[in-house]
């Protein structure tokens, strides 16, 4: 089996966007800017789409990330998925309708993880959330595979010849 | 026989793009203001999160899925064989019309319908601030890095800012979208 790369153009537009992203909401600590550890621009970017939270939120170098441990756990586990997509074919049979479930078994455990936590069953950890975080990210970036890298049977491409 | 979004060219993708913004833009909207009436109706204890900061968690969700839902929408309404790049293209775009839909109504909110909002708002993140028994020093910087509500510079840097980074993720949830919704040409 070989693997058969395509639209590499929008594979590195994807990778773009996602560094991007992911090094906006690490926050103003990347770059030792102390001084305007809320009123950054990295927070305002993200401020339609994340809580802020302090006390759900990681630091890096004394200052909070943009966004909570759970949207960096998306946002990083993201990035991984499509840095390491090339390679994910040569390892796994990619089959979109069970990464779809994957992504919906993702949705609903951080909605019961929220939940849970909301009405008192459990307290989740800053690293409970990332790596719940994480899971969904990783998981929507999987679905994107098979339209960058796809698998290709041998024989079946060399059929005719 | 053309169908007649193919002979409107690229203007074809324009209602899934209203649709995706009004939902992602109005949700914002509404549960943002929804959020911070349910702060100001609490007495302010010093906790950094509450319901109303719980709420607008909600809306966070919402702001990203508008590539999604968009994508969904031209698929089932224009043409299911379309590309990744388009689908990339109708979701940034959703997500930078739907934060001008949200900032418009928020404004219209703010500045016609309940004009002393924000002010309440700001007196009630002040005060909280201060519910936390802070040294002097880190209460004065913590107030200080609360957003002016007179301040539009601040607010117009808060809505740039914003509409990138939601274009972008929009842009990305678009391209999942596509994944899902669209047929495999071949």
């Amino acid at each position: 089996m070989s693997i058969k790369a395509q639209q590499l153009g929008m594979y590195f537009l994807l990778m773009a966007l996602s560094l991007v992203v992911f090094v906006i909401a690490l926050g103003p600590g990347l770059f030792n800017s102390a001084a305007v550890s809320i009123l950054s621009w990295q927070h305002d970017a993200f401020h339609l789409l994340c809580h802020q939270s302090a006390d759900r939120s990681y630091f890096i170098g004394g200052v909070k990330m943009a966004v909570c441990s759970r949207c960096i756990g998306i946002y990083s586990a993201f990035l991984l998925g499509v840095l390491i997509m090339p390679l994910i074919p040569r390892f796994f049979f990619v089959i979109n309708r069970k990464i779809l479930q994957l992504i919906i078994v993702a949705i609903v455990i951080n909605f019961l993880d929220v939940l849970g936590n909301g009405i008192g069953i459990w307290t989740n950890t800053l690293h409970s959330r990332f790596f719940l975080g994480a899971f969904f990210g990783l998981s929507l970036a999987l679905i994107l595979t098979s339209e960058f890298f796809k698998q290709i049977n041998i024989k079946e491409k060399d059929y005719g010849k | 026989m053309e169908s007649e979004y193919e002979e409107s060219g690229s203007d074809s993708y324009w209602a899934s793009v209203i649709f995706g913004a009004l939902v992602i833009g109005l949700i914002m909207s509404i549960m943002g203001l929804l959020s911070q009436y349910i702060t100001i109706s609490n007495e302010p204890t010093g906790a950094s999160f509450g319901i109303g900061q719980a709420i607008g968690t909600l809306a966070c969700l919402v702001g990203a899925i508008g590539g999604i839902l968009s994508t969904r929408h031209y698929a089932n309404n224009v043409d299911d064989t379309f590309t990744i790049g388009k689908g990339a293209l109708i979701g940034f775009l959703t997500g930078v019309v739907g934060v001008l839909l949200s900032t418009i109504v928020t404004f219209i909110w703010l500045y016609i319908v309940d004009t002393g909002l924000t002010q309440t708002f700001y007196e009630w993140q002040i005060a909280n601030v201060e519910a936390q028994n802070l040294p002097d020093a880190q209460m004065e910087m913590a107030i200080s890095f609360i957003p002016d509500p007179n301040s539009t510079s601040a607010i117009m840097m808060q809505v740039g800012i914003g509409l990138v980074v939601v274009g972008i993720l929009n842009a990305i949830s678009g391209m999942i979208g596509t994944k899902i919704f669209a047929k495999d040409e071949d």
